[in-house]
């Protein structure tokens, strides 16, 4: 069970961190999502494999598992949900002043020269096209923000 | 209001140790006093007034009212005078009270404020770039040296038991055979030497003469540079004697003398001219205390006294040459006696011969003693060479560097003209070095009263009653053969100083002692500038990367520490409806990765959610389960419902990645893989006992409810519950702002 466990842990780790450095918001949001659960499972481990039943009393004889790790566990899913409602609504309002998902280019994320040339070079969007149709005044697009 | 506390305390403090301790410490008795403090680490505030510190508190407060009374001067009609003082106050405080700290951690709390007072005078003239820049290196060298004091002290609590000043002096023998000496003295004499800028330390002195020149008076003579000489006096009786410390503080010392005094006369400013001499005048010292006899304590103490008098001044004189006439530079600077400032003049040339160590100066006195003890019953035979050579040659630098300020500089026929018209100082400025060279001339020609304040000081050092006597004219001895000796090189050096120094121009920066800290200090500069560029100054995704593969980095060091607790080949055994369930949450997480459509990402991802809540269940989460069931339903919602406002073709785009697919993947799987191990060894070994089973006890007896779960959020942590709602709130808000806002921005 332990294997097992660190299995799918590890793996919502790897595919929430890769997710997280793409260049789309959207994903980035679903990359939070994936890591989000590997940590909430990654507080369940700490409680070791469960040898007992649900910390509900009065609902049977015996030992009860660890009810701690299941509080704060509890806590950081309505928390998750919060943070990524917030990202959702922060990405939209990115798509809304830039004009797409790519979060490259930006001022928070200034793309080096190299970058650049590779993204023309493979035909995608260019950042210089797209900070070119920005509206001028537009918010966010202060280019000394860093 | 500073400068009359300055002054008044000065005079107060003067007068004190003078009348107050001086008949006690001139009996050979010790003043002491002491309140604890924090005592259950050794540390009291105590004073500890022995010959020594005596000795010390009277130069400082002394001097210090001295330079009080020139400053009112020099500094009058200046910016921001109430602040130096302020600064000077602090100074002559801090340095009063290390040395007449009677414990260790309290006398270094003093050695740092003297280091931070130094900088706030070195720097006092801040508008100048090379007052900033010599203000930073003097607190680069010495708070590096003052870590390395602290060290020391540690190390001495740790090998005694004892920071107390006294407990110490009175077991002189324990640390001597110590295991730790070696560290102990090391580290002691690093901050000796930073503090008294021996060689190669001393490259912040000439960078402090960008200080007010009272300071550089003070600085010079009786504070700053001489505590590192205190302290290496007030350690003799305990470090000393051994061949370890003759090596260290003794060559350190004899290296100093030679450098300092060389490098002195190559200078062309008078005020850097002086520092160096100092700073040659600083490894006699320390060269002496390192010699360590008898004779040298006594040649220390004599040459401490005559140095502190001479050089404050000296550097008064060169205030008010540069008052006088606008101008430092040697080379505008000649003939001044005969160009109205004969009384300046006549001051310079007290001072200078006593430096000299000409008769019938203290100077002469004191070189004596330095000559006596350079032959005496040294260690060992050649140490005792080393010493001859390296005090001889100082001593025929010096003479070279006196002429220079007194002949060169007021007496000689000289052509350049100097900007002003030279006049004299005023008596506030004119005084104070006056009163020096009479110090001078009255202890060399009353050496018995030399002796008297110097009996005491001696007997502490050398920590036993020392029976010598002072006297101008000794007869026809071989020391003053070797005197005259060194005399006569002196001339010859002063006579072909062109030559003499020609080396020292053209040598090139970088082998300059100065070079080896801008060097230092240039490398530390960049390598920290690399290291930022590497993990930080970089995009957001950038930070990501790194702050996630550090953490996976740690993950593979504990695993790594800790993989033989794991129970190979005994696992608990796994359900076939969790293998099940994980093997969907594994394809669901690829797939929200590998889609390339939004939507079923997006999809995938609720998978994810679902089969994670069905984990719950199986995992004895009852209440966790419900609860990701209802959150994802929700998030899954949420994101389609942004979905309806997104452009399609952004969605569609899987979107490529900062850096190569390459690197990405590979941080992927080391962070999954990191996580992996951690939750291997969390659920493995349960490292903390549980805290849990107080919460299971008293859950109906004190919450009233049965779902232990929920009694815990809603009572027992029912404050964190609290934060979480806040949580919540600051979201919706964030939300509700971030659309309103959107709203506003496609309307303007």
């Amino acid at each position: 069970m332990e294997l097992v466990l660190a299995l799918v842990i590890g793996v919502l780790f790897g595919t929430g961190t890769f997710l997280m450095l793409r260049r789309n918001l959207i994903r980035v949001v679903l990359g939070l999502g994936l890591l989000s659960h590997g940590a909430n499972l990654m507080l369940m481990a700490g409680a070791g494999v469960p040898r007992g039943r649900a910390p509900i009393l009065g609902a049977g004889a015996g030992a009860v598992v660890d009810p701690l790790p299941q509080a704060l566990v509890l806590t950081a899913i309505v928390i998750g949900f919060g943070v990524t409602a917030f990202l959702l609504v922060l990405a939209y309002r990115h798509i809304a002043t830039f004009g797409d998902v790519d979060v490259l280019g930006t001022p928070m994320d200034p793309a080096p020269a190299r970058v650049q040339a590779r993204a023309a070079a493979d035909g995608e969007r260019t950042v210089a096209g797209r900070a070119a149709s920005r509206p001028a005044g537009a918010p966010g697009g202060g280019g000394d923000f860093r | 209001m500073a400068f009359a506390l300055g002054m008044g305390l000065s005079i107060l403090a003067f007068l004190a140790l003078l009348a107050g301790a001086g008949p006690q410490v001139l009996a050979g008795r010790v003043v002491a006093w002491s309140v604890p403090w924090m005592p259950s680490a050794g540390v009291n505030l105590s004073l500890y007034i022995d010959g020594l510190a005596w000795f010390f508190g009277l130069l400082v407060s002394g001097i210090g009212a001295l330079v009080f009374t020139y400053a009112s001067a020099y500094m009058h009609g200046a910016e921001r005078v109430n602040r130096f003082f302020w600064y000077l106050l602090l100074f002559m405080v801090s340095m009063l009270g290390l040395v007449l700290s009677g414990n260790l951690i309290l006398l270094f709390v003093f050695w740092e404020l003297t280091t931070v007072s130094s900088y706030l005078l070195i720097g006092f003239n801040y508008e100048r770039p090379e007052a900033r820049a010599g203000a930073q290196r003097s607190l680069v060298v010495t708070v590096v040296g003052g870590l390395g004091l602290l060290a020391a002290f540690v190390l001495v609590l740790l090998a005694t038991g004892s920071l107390e000043v006294a407990d110490l002096l009175a077991d002189p023998a324990a640390l001597r055979g110590h295991p730790s000496y070696g560290a102990i003295l090391a580290l002691l004499a690093f901050g000796a030497f930073t503090k008294s800028a021996q060689f190669p330390f001393h490259v912040w002195l000439p960078g402090a003469m960008e200080a007010p020149t009272p300071v550089s008076a003070y600085l010079h003579s009786a504070t700053m540079v001489k505590a590192g000489v205190f302290l290496l006096a007030r350690f003799l009786p305990l470090l000393g004697g051994t061949l370890p410390w003759l090596l260290v503080v003794g060559l350190t010392g004899v290296a100093t003398m030679l450098a300092g005094a060389y490098l002195a006369l190559s200078q062309r400013n008078l005020k850097a001219f002086l520092a160096y001499t100092t700073i040659g005048q600083l490894g006699v010292l320390t060269g002496l205390l390192g010699l360590g006899t008898l004779p040298a304590v006594v040649a220390a103490m004599a040459q401490t006294l005559n140095h502190a008098l001479y050089k404050g001044a000296l550097f008064m004189i060169a205030g008010n040459v540069e008052h006088g006439t606008g101008t430092r530079d040697l080379g505008r600077l000649g003939g001044l006696a005969r160009r109205g400032m004969p009384r300046t003049a006549a001051t310079a040339l007290v001072v200078a011969l006593s430096m000299a160590g000409l008769p019938p100066l203290l100077g002469f006195v004191s070189k004596e003693l330095i000559l006596e003890a350079a032959f005496g019953p040294g260690a060992h035979g050649w140490a005792s060479a080393v010493f001859v050579l390296g005090l001889g040659l100082n001593g025929a630098l010096n003479l070279a560097a006196a002429v220079v300020l007194a002949w060169d500089l007021f007496f000689r026929r000289s052509r350049v003209t100097p900007p002003h018209q030279p006049h004299e100082p005023g008596r506030a400025m004119a005084a104070p070095p006056a009163v020096l060279a009479a110090g001078v001339l009255g202890f060399g020609l009353a050496p018995a009263l030399a002796e008297r304040v110097l009996q005491p000081a001696v007997a502490a050092v050398a920590a036993r009653p020392a029976g010598f006597h002072l006297e101008l004219w000794h007869g026809f001895t071989a020391e003053l053969a070797v005197g005259l000796l060194v005399i006569a090189s002196g001339l010859v050096a002063y006579r072909y100083l062109a030559l003499l120094v020609a080396p020292a121009r053209v040598w090139p920066p970088a082998l300059q002692p100065i070079g080896w800290y801008e060097a230092l200090v240039g490398a530390v500069e960049r390598g920290t500038r690399r290291l930022n560029d590497l993990v930080q100054h970089r995009p957001l995704r950038h930070h990501l990367t790194v702050v996630l593969l550090a953490a996976a980095g740690f993950l593979w060091v504990t695993l790594f520490l800790h993989w033989r607790v794991l129970p190979w080949g005994q696992w608990s055994p796994v359900g076939p409806e969790f293998v099940v369930v994980a093997a969907v949450v594994v394809a669901g997480a690829l797939a929200t990765t590998l889609l390339r459509t939004g939507l079923g990402a997006i999809l995938s991802l609720g998978v994810v959610g679902y089969m994670v809540s069905l984990m719950y269940v199986i995992l004895q989460a009852p209440d966790l389960a419900l609860t990701q069931l209802l959150i994802e339903t929700l998030t899954v919602v949420l994101f389609v419902a942004v979905f309806a406002f997104l452009p399609r073709a952004a969605l569609r785009w899987a979107g490529s990645g900062y850096g190569s697919r390459g690197a990405d993947l590979a941080a992927a799987g080391l962070v999954g893989a990191g996580a992996a191990a951690l939750a291997l060894l969390a659920v493995t070994e349960p490292v903390f006992p549980r805290i849990s089973d107080y919460f299971v006890a008293n859950s109906l007896e004190l919450a009233g409810g049965k779902n232990v779960v929920n009694v815990i959020l809603v009572d027992f942590r029912g404050l964190d519950t609290m934060g979480e709602i806040t949580v919540l709130a600051i979201a919706a808000a964030g939300v509700f702002a971030l659309l309103r806002l959107g709203k506003r921005g496609s309307q303007g």
